[in-house]
């Protein structure tokens, strides 16, 4: 399963996510979690350009991963001859990239692989980095439900800044709402208060109690530990919990920044660097 | 059987999880302010420079 997080300051965005996939194989006596922890949920959509995604839910689009789907989409943005796709460094915009994402992997790939959609299947999608010739980034985001992918939707404006996480939310929901979101549908099963009433009792718990890990003018180190402890915190939450180890593996941390654009910050390789030393994956 | 390969592939394929409340985090958000903006000096090092300022003047004055 998946927890990702993103951390927007003003001088960029870190982006970090755990490495589990969870298999459930239906089997005579129920179903079996077999867990891996060596999936990539983080992207470079455009080589070194200050554009990255994330993905959740859903690690796969029929037969392909969404890791392999993300690449074959950033080989779409770099193709001058590709003019569906391809990005121009002087106007694109981050909207322009998620609804072009949202094209290929729910038109091109989710509704070509599957005539009749699951209607299990979850998968978010997130976008993050700079327009053209801007000065702060923004996030968008699309999910793909069951048959359904509403257009997406603006998750940070330019001017917005703090954390936003998705996947499993429950540990950093309890950490930093000072509750878990279960907690509504309790105080209106005990009649504490009237179902009409309980988003907006959620809402003054979280104003009451809630716990800010980040501020907008933080570096952007700081951030990038403030992500990291975020997605630990999690992974922590799932190990020691009486629970399957669904968050877990090596955390994977990227930073976009103005000037630097794309940069790893932690990640993991199949392969040894050392022993292969090409510049461009062999192309 | 092929009606289990097929289950367990999609299954396979589940990281089951969700979006996050974003009405709720952004909550949490910090709006840039006057207040909040970036300080290199922290409030107890300014008042220290102040009062030696304050002392340097008195000693000028003499």
């Amino acid at each position: 399963m998946t927890f990702v997080v993103t951390v927007k300051v003003t001088d960029g965005l870190v982006l970090a996510a755990d490495s589990a996939a969870t298999f459930l194989i239906p089997h005579p006596t129920g179903v079996i979690a077999k867990i891996y922890n060596h999936a990539n949920k983080i992207f470079n959509l455009r080589k070194v350009w200050p554009i990255g995604a994330m993905v959740y839910g859903s690690g796969s689009i029929g037969a392909a991963s969404v890791e392999t789907l993300s690449k074959d989409l950033r080989q779409k943005f770099s193709d001058p001859h590709n003019a569906e796709y391809h990005l121009d460094e002087n106007s694109y915009s981050i909207e322009e990239v998620a609804i072009k994402a949202r094209k290929f992997l729910y038109e091109e790939c989710y509704l070509h692989a599957y005539q009749q959609p699951p209607p299990d299947f979850v998968m978010g999608y997130r976008v993050c980095g700079y327009s053209a010739k801007v000065d702060l980034p923004e996030i968008w985001e699309f999910l793909i439900v069951g048959p359904d992918c509403l257009p997406p939707f603006s998750v940070q404006g330019r001017n917005d800044f703090g954390l936003r996480w998705a996947g499993e939310n429950e540990a950093l929901d309890r950490l930093m709402f000072g509750a878990t979101s279960g907690i509504q549908n309790w105080l209106v099963q005990k009649g504490f208060v009237q179902p009409q009433d309980a988003r907006a009792v959620y809402s003054e718990i979280i104003n009451q109690f809630s716990a800010p890990l980040s501020l907008p003018a933080m570096p952007i180190q700081d951030a990038i530990e403030v992500a990291r402890f975020a997605v630990e915190t999690s992974a922590k939450y799932a190990k020691y919990g009486m629970r399957a180890e669904t968050i877990g593996g090596p955390i994977e941390i990227a930073a976009i920044t103005k000037h630097e654009g794309f940069k790893w910050v932690a990640r993991k390789h199949y392969y040894s660097a050392d022993l292969n030393r090409e510049t461009n994956h062999g192309r | 059987m092929e009606d289990k390969i097929a289950e367990a592939t999609h299954h396979s394929s589940q990281w089951a999880s969700g979006a996050g409340n974003y009405e709720a985090q952004r909550q949490l958000d910090f709006r840039v302010t006057a207040q909040n903006t970036l300080k290199v000096t922290p409030n107890n090092d300014v008042s220290a420079a102040s009062a030696k300022t304050v002392e340097q003047r008195k000693k000028n004055r003499g």
